[in-house]
């Protein structure tokens, strides 16, 4: 099946791991970036080249050419991915248990955007007072 | 459906899930009693982690006292007389009703499947949580784990923390129990102000001071088992918003700038996707009346929709609990009305079944209530299978059986006079029991019934033979379950 231009593939957790110092720090060097992976797991200078080199394959990351030493940047902003891993890793927590709706609603209980626009109109006139 | 009484641990389990209905309503009413006189966070966060606290409690204390008691009462040695007087007794929380204890094995399997049910939610919710914590992520860099260490220090945390940026978390949150980890949405140490950020952290340390990670723990536990009284989700709402309040004071106490700390509250709300328990976070709770709180706005009435729930609840189940001892109530009433003497009633209901013609008749001979007393004593002392030792086995185990009928089969008339307590009595626990509450069909004895029946099975009676069966059928639907004579103690090839 022909993958559509705008479906990128899910990141693995070792790519994610990638994607987030990427977002983290910006465009990185291959050492630069193993040197903070590094710092949570045991990992090869060469794994991580190997990743980045899949990732580019894939449409995860992009190689900035122009220097010496390659540079790669995430391909997407990080809340376009978050948001497609978030609904995937609900998906997958819950597996096997059929009654979670009725708790899901319950831990979601995000605030409402008239709940937000209230929120900010009252730290306003707060602000506004203290002057 | 198959319900024993070899389980005594559902049985009671099943009674106490009744009586926490008015125990749970009750911890709940006296807790919302308490609160308008509460006004610091600490001391509302610390009374109802007492209630929940006392929930569970008072859970355990019902089912330990709702389980029938395998082990017969201590009895009084020196006269056989007195010991009757243990058995008559109101048998605990036990009102033996017989319809209810139809229901029985159905609110234990439904309260089974449901806590089953929450608790594989809150298993996938946990799991969860762990692969934030570790996938995903890379740590922050070098200045922001000084900061952290610096507002640790300020905090009063002393544990070793570490700050993690995330791609999944979307939110600031703590996760870990021995090694806490707080975790920011990756992008987020740019998107703010430092003293903002700071603020932030400051509220995330405060949970790792208090403990709130392992105390939410337990508490997502309590809520689990107990899930089906509105008075623990209400208890449990009022833990968490709290909770939340305490931490808003600890990092107000710390830094005093309050529009600073709310503004950093809104925004990540703002930026917030998707909600994620149960990690205590900063956005957690109830925000609107956080944020109204911190900038000492009126509140708004708060929902008392469950208090309003609970309190109904308490009184149904007052209202079912006093029927059902009425019933019992009344038998017993009747019993006494009669007012036997002691002895006439150790003739009449203690040894009616395994007292042998000739020794009635003897009995009956007697003129004083000193040989009667002397009669009782001897008639112990000849079946005690170790004579010389101050304990008799034998008679211990009858009065067990005895204090058992009643508990388990007091219905329209003392348990100890149905045929069931009758061949509990004098046959022991059966080896197999299968309950039809609501009828059905028994094939290896080519019976069926739509009324409520029970089949015992014993293995082996001494004199009566091998594979005996009864079958108890509760005809008239008195819960007094008499023996389907045409299958007593019929031999099954």
């Amino acid at each position: 099946m022909p993958a559509r231009k705008s479906a990128t593939p899910q990141p693995t957790n070792a790519e994610l791991d990638i994607l987030t110092v990427l977002w983290s720090r910006g465009p990185s060097t291959v050492r630069e970036v193993h040197e903070i992976v590094v710092e949570r797991k045991p990992t090869q200078y060469t794994t991580v080249l190997k990743v980045l080199q899949i990732m580019a394959e894939k449409g995860l990351v992009r190689r900035d050419e122009k220097q010496r030493a390659h540079r790669y940047r995430a391909s997407r902003p990080r809340e376009w991915t978050q948001r497609q891993l978030a609904g995937d890793l609900l998906q997958r927590a819950f597996e096997g248990s059929t009654k979670n709706l009725m708790l899901g609603a319950l831990s979601a209980h995000k605030a409402s955007k008239q709940e937000l626009e209230e929120m900010r109109r009252m730290l306003d006139e707060y602000e506004e007072n203290e002057r | 459906m198959t319900w024993t009484l070899q389980l005594p641990l559902a049985y009671g389990l099943a009674w106490a899930l009744v009586h926490f209905l008015w125990l749970g309503a009750l911890i709940a009413l006296l807790l919302a009693a308490t609160l308008p006189l509460l006004h610091a966070a600490q001391t509302r966060y610390a009374s109802a982690c007492a209630a929940m606290t006392a929930m569970a409690a008072a859970f355990v204390a019902a089912w330990a006292w709702s389980m029938p008691q395998v082990i017969a009462h201590a009895m009084p040695q020196a006269s056989g007389v007195a010991s009757t007087g243990a058995i008559t007794q109101p048998v605990g929380l036990i009102a033996a009703s017989s319809a209810f204890e139809n229901a029985l094995p159905w609110v234990v399997t439904l309260w089974a499947a449901g806590a089953l049910t929450i608790g594989l939610y809150h298993l996938g919710g946990w799991i969860s949580v762990r692969r934030i914590r570790r996938v995903g992520v890379c740590t922050a860099p070098p200045d922001w784990q000084d900061r952290l260490s610096r507002l640790a220090s300020r905090m009063g945390v002393s544990q070793r923390l570490v700050l993690l940026e995330s791609s999944l978390a979307n939110g600031p949150m703590v996760v870990g129990l021995l090694r806490p980890a707080i975790l920011f949405p990756v992008g987020l140490l740019s998107g703010l102000p430092v003293s903002q950020l700071e603020a932030i952290l400051l509220h995330e340390l405060a949970h790792v001071r208090r403990f709130d990670y392992l105390v939410n723990l337990i508490q997502t536990v309590v809520e689990s088992l107990l899930f089906y009284h509105p008075a623990v989700w209400w208890v449990s709402r009022l833990m968490r918003m709290e909770r939340e309040n305490c931490c808003d004071d600890a990092v107000v106490a710390v830094r005093r700038d309050v529009g600073e700390y709310v503004a950093a509250l809104v925004t990540l709300e703002e930026r917030r996707c998707f909600g994620q328990e149960p990690a205590p976070a900063a956005t957690g709770g109830i925000l609107m009346n956080r944020i109204r709180r911190l900038l000492r706005q009126p509140e708004e009435p708060r929902a008392a929709a469950g208090l309003i729930l609970s309190m109904g609840l308490l009184l149904g189940a007052f209202c079912v609990i006093a029927v059902a001892q009425q019933a019992e109530g009344g038998a017993q009433a009747a019993e006494q009305n009669r007012a036997p003497s002691p002895q006439a009633e150790w003739l009449n209901k203690d040894v009616v079944y395994i007292i042998a013609d000739e020794e009635r008749a003897a009995f009956e001979r007697l003129q004083t209530d000193e040989e009667r007393d002397r009669f009782v004593e001897q008639f112990w002392e000849r079946c005690d299978p170790t004579p010389g030792t101050t304990k008799n086995e034998l008679k211990d185990e009858h009065y067990r059986r005895i204090e058992y009928a009643v508990k388990r089969w007091t219905a329209s008339v003392p348990g100890w006079k149905t045929d069931r307590g009758r061949v509990y009595i004098l046959y022991g626990p059966p080896d197999e029991i299968e309950s039809h509450p609501s009828g059905g069909t028994m094939k290896i004895l080519n019976f069926s019934s739509a009324a409520p029946f029970s089949v015992w099975r014993y293995r082996r009676i001494e004199g009566i033979g091998e594979d005996v069966w009864a079958l108890f059928e509760d005809k008239d639907r008195t819960g007094d379950y008499p023996l389907n004579r045409e299958l007593v103690a019929r031999k099954l090839e």
